[in-house]
């Protein structure tokens, strides 16, 4: 290998490589408008077409990063990490905003810079976790009510079951079920769930199940640890692939999930059904946070400017269009109605179906419930068990 | 050779963004759950750690590494003493490419490659319902040996690497001096676990750190305990810093008493002076066998001749068939009629800016970090003829690579902060690599380096060479397949590593990223262009790992 090139000349090309990441395809800027770093759960992106309209309507592009939905990560990297300080903008389950609050890593909206926020349906306006010390530090971006997805064909089967109907969770811990339930790979859905069904069946004396006392969190876990010895769950689903996959594949005929799930088997032929559980739903919120980040970049106007867009219809029809979720307003349904979309109806359906769920027994999930590090330490016996 | 300026530099620059981030770790891990007072000398993370079922956890982490990395190894010995065997060259390449392959696929849509290869009406299943007339199998996945499976297959390249490389070409003279000595069973004995036992030592250790830190594997495969370091980490995250850092120092301790431990059994076993004993001393057993013992041996040697041929092949079936299940998912799209045979994900992939700029960055930076990955381990695996040196060095990086992505991330990031660096940038991603991949690029390198007699660099320096030529026209023309193979290594890890790139990177997302979120939350039509990506990826890499071993075997003729 003969050559002229020195071998400090070499390392000192090697050390300044690095630099060429940062010139990569996709970090080119755009020749106009502002970037927006939005650090949010998956659910939350609506994709090149659904940011494209937030580029039109605003001259806000929108650079979207999956934070990978589980609170705990996400914290760290808030609070000891520095993506409070990378984005501008975060979406984050509800419960989080305390803590996030406290360590000075989000800040308080202003709300009078928010119009849209008017428009929010009042159960959303008082969701208790989104405020702290009587500042509103998150803004509910999606919600809905989980319960089950289940297979009526493959149920009518099993003696109990015959009417291919579910109607209580009491169904995940079945014995005559046995190997074919699943539930989450997480406690903030999984725990909640399990406290639900103890509570309404009167196994458990529990005050708030989605946010449990020593004792509260003991006996749920006890029951949990009790049914995964005894093989009732199959596996515990994680992610929506695998979500989708363990029901199509028939290996699991109901488990505990999130609804648009069974719009994917449906759309792929398969006869599933979300179940209206005699107990109560889960409710919960992905809430909009503005990182500390924002201010630095002197961001936070905009960042208002977005929120109040998230919230101005737009947004709510592309989500309940793609996902089948719900911004919790009443501009969705009047944007669609003003701009004669084609979904219209089914974007009605959505908004209807999750206002007629939230009319009946909700218990709210949380992330951060007080006795949070004990569910932590229960979950790791669970799943070691 | 390793007491040049160089090497000091590179080892110290090495020691400082490694150990420096460690440093702020352990004093992290001191602090209150809170975060309130780092280093207040608080012990409430490590009392987390201890704390629920986080020990069974981590014992059956580490149980089922072992088991993996056992079988794993097990199937890469008979491979690699099969491979090295083969004269032609284009078959050779052709084979050690195929063998490749997984590691081009993130380790995400590798395990989901698994997952649908093992449904009911995935390609094992349909076979042996078609062969055995009966229904199709539901066991096959979300259980324990589904978890190893695809841990064997991911692995399995590493394993079978590093008894490949320390193994002497096909045209050596060992082979036929082997063959002449004894029969098929005695040049196994020789070379696959005699003259190889460095590089089987090296791929056991590097497969068994990959196992331990494999979390889609447990993710996708296993049944209701799909428990990681990954899942612990994020847990203890949760409870707060502290308890992550703790988790961090708590897994470097157990490697200390462990490599002590081993240590002291090595003290207490090793050959006393004066009685080694020659290779082949126990071939030399009386003239006179019983008659079971001889067809003991005539089945020993038909197995040595024949197994490593029936291991190739499952071999290079583990690793293909997710890659093939994961292939098909690129070309196909699930409709209400079933599937649909299109080319519709690659347009999808097209009509993505965020896909294509994550893949883009990716491999920018995969490509950097090769480079100085390799620029670095080429340097520091000078040491080898200085084996005190050489040890020190990769103990300390055995250290760094067992730290969790996320106690390293962290630790780093408080090292930025106190430079006053506030924000992630592609730049300590870079580093985060560099360092988690440096110690397996090295210790490749150092294994290659070893089949260099000490004799040969000493006659190169008489000979008037300066040192940096020596390394650079003997050490590093003579392996420069090794180089290559550590380049390939570092580009397909840091390529597909998440942890790290999502604590660090900044807003920018990597492919990691990209296609662990897209499989975690789904339904926007474009996320089925990660399989087309990875299609791509794994043709374009396969095509580009062909064209280099081929064009290195026409140098090394030459």
């Amino acid at each position: 290998m003969d050559t002229n090139i020195s071998r400090r000349r070499i390392l000192q090309m090697m050390a300044t490589l690095p630099g060429l990441a940062l010139i990569g395809p996709g970090c080119t800027r755009p020749a106009s408008g502002t970037d927006v770093r939005f650090f949010g759960t998956g659910t939350l992106d609506v994709g090149a077409k659904g940011w494209g309209r937030l580029s039109d309507d605003e001259h806000v592009r929108m650079m979207f990063k999956d934070n990978g939905n589980d609170a705990g990560p996400v914290i760290a990297q808030m609070t000891a990490g520095t993506a409070a300080a990378d984005y501008d903008l975060g979406g984050l389950l509800g419960g989080a905003e305390t803590v996030l609050g406290s360590g000075g890593a989000i800040l308080p909206w202003d709300m009078s810079k928010i119009p849209n926020w008017a428009t929010a349906w009042p159960w959303a306006k008082s969701i208790e976790h989104t405020r702290w010390k009587n500042q509103q530090f998150g803004i509910p971006l999606v919600v809905n009510a989980d319960s089950m997805i289940y297979l009526p064909d493959r149920l009518k089967q099993v003696p109990g079951y015959e009417s291919g109907i579910v109607d209580s969770y009491a169904a995940v811990f079945d014995p005559m079920l046995r190997g074919r339930t699943a539930m989450e790979d997480t406690w903030t859905n999984s725990v909640i769930f399990t406290a639900i069904y103890l509570k309404q069946s009167g196994q458990l004396s529990i005050n708030e199940p989605g946010n449990l006392t020593e004792t509260e969190l003991r006996g749920v876990m006890e029951f949990l640890i009790d049914r995964k010895r005894s093989g009732q769950f199959r596996t515990l689903w994680n992610g929506w692939e695998q979500g989708v996959e363990v029901l199509r594949s028939g290996e699991v005929w109901v488990m505990t999930g999130w609804e648009p799930i069974v719009k994917a088997l449906v759309d792929q032929g398969i006869n599933a059904k979300y179940a209206i559980p005699k107990e109560g739903y889960e409710g919960w919120s992905i809430d909009l946070l503005l990182h500390s980040g924002a201010e630095r970049r002197g961001l936070v106007d905009v960042c208002h400017k977005v929120a109040n867009w998230l919230h101005g219809g737009a947004y709510g029809a592309e989500m309940a269009t793609s996902r089948g979720y719900a911004v919790p307003n009443s501009s969705t349904l009047s944007f669609a109605k003003e701009h004669g979309l084609s979904d219209t109806a089914k974007i009605s359906e959505t908004l209807g179906h999750v206002q007629s769920k939230m009319s009946g027994t909700i218990f709210w999930q949380n992330v951060r419930p007080d006795n949070y590090r004990l569910y932590e330490e229960w979950w790791s016996k669970f799943k070691s068990a | 050779m390793s007491a040049r300026p160089t090497t000091f530099v590179v080892g110290a620059a090495f020691l400082i963004i490694g150990v420096a981030p460690l440093a702020a770790a352990l004093l992290f891990s001191f602090a209150p759950l809170d975060g309130s007072t780092v280093g207040s000398g608080s012990l409430d993370g490590y009392r987390t750690v201890f704390a629920g079922g986080r020990l069974a956890e981590l014992a059956q982490v580490i149980a089922r590494a072992a088991a993996a990395t056992a079988i794993a190894v097990s199937l890469a010995i008979p491979t690699a003493f099969h491979l090295r065997q083969i004269r032609n060259p284009s078959i050779q390449l052709a084979l050690l490419s195929l063998l490749l392959a997984p590691w081009l696929v993130s380790d995400m849509l590798r395990a989901f490659g698994w997952q649908l290869a093992l449904s009911p009406a995935g390609p094992v299943s349909t076979a042996w319902a078609a062969l055995s007339g009966g229904r199709p199998l539901e066991g096959l996945r979300y259980n324990h040996f589904a978890a190893l499976a695809g841990l064997v297959s991911a692995t399995l390249p590493t394993a079978v690497l590093g008894t490949f490389a320390a193994l002497p070409r096909p045209d050596s003279s060992e082979w036929q001096a082997a063959r002449e000595i004894g029969s098929p069973r005695h040049v196994f004995a020789l070379l696959a676990l005699g003259r190889a036992r460095p590089g089987i030592a090296f791929g056991t250790c590097m497969t068994f750190l990959l196992c331990l830190f494999a979390s889609a594997e447990p993710q996708f495969l296993d049944g209701p305990t799909q428990t990681s370091m990954l899942t612990i980490a994020s847990s203890l995250s949760n409870v707060g810093v502290s308890a992550l850092m703790a988790f961090g120092m708590t897994m470097l301790l157990l490697a200390a008493c462990a490599c002590f431990g081993f240590f002291l059994l090595w003290r207490a076993h090793r050959t006393p002076r004066g009685s080694v004993r020659t290779p082949g001393a126990e071939s030399r057993g009386p003239i006179r066998r019983s008659r079971s013992s001889v067809i003991g041996a005539a089945l020993l040697d038909v197995a040595a001749k024949r197994l490593p041929v029936v291991f190739t092949a499952i071999a290079l079936l583990l690793c293909l068939c997710p890659l093939v299940a994961v292939s098909v998912e690129a070309f196909r799209q699930p409709t209400m009629a079933g599937s649909v045979w299109t080319l519709d994900n690659f347009q999808l992939l097209l009509e993505s800016p965020d896909l294509t700029g994550a893949l883009g960055r990716s491999a920018v930076l995969a490509i950097v970090v090769a480079a100085l990955t390799v620029a670095s381990g080429f340097v520091l695996s000078l040491t080898v003829w200085e084996p005190r040196r050489a040890g020190a060095l990769l103990l300390t990086m055995l250290g760094l690579v067992l730290l969790p992505g996320e106690v390293y991330a962290l630790g780093l990031l408080q090292v930025a902060k106190a430079l006053g660096w506030e924000e992630g940038a592609p730049f300590l991603v870079a580093i985060a690599h560099l360092i988690w991949i440096l110690p397996f690029s090295t210790g490749s390198l150092m294994l290659a380096n070893s089949a260099i007699g000490r004799s040969v660099i000493e006659a190169a320096l008489e000979l008037g060479r300066t040192p940096s030529a020596v390394a650079r026209e003997v050490v590093g023309r003579i392996n420069r397949g090794a180089i290559a193979g550590s380049a390939m290594l570092a580009l397909t890890l840091s390529l597909n590593e998440n942890v790290r790139a999502s604590y660090l990177g900044g807003s920018l997302p990597s492919l990691a990223n990209a296609v662990y979120g897209r499989l975690q939350t789904g339904l926007l039509p474009e996320n089925r262009g990660i399989f087309a990506v990875e299609f791509l990826l794994v043709v374009g890499a396969m095509l580009s790992a062909l064209l280099m071993l081929k064009t290195l075997s026409t140098a090394s003729r030459r």
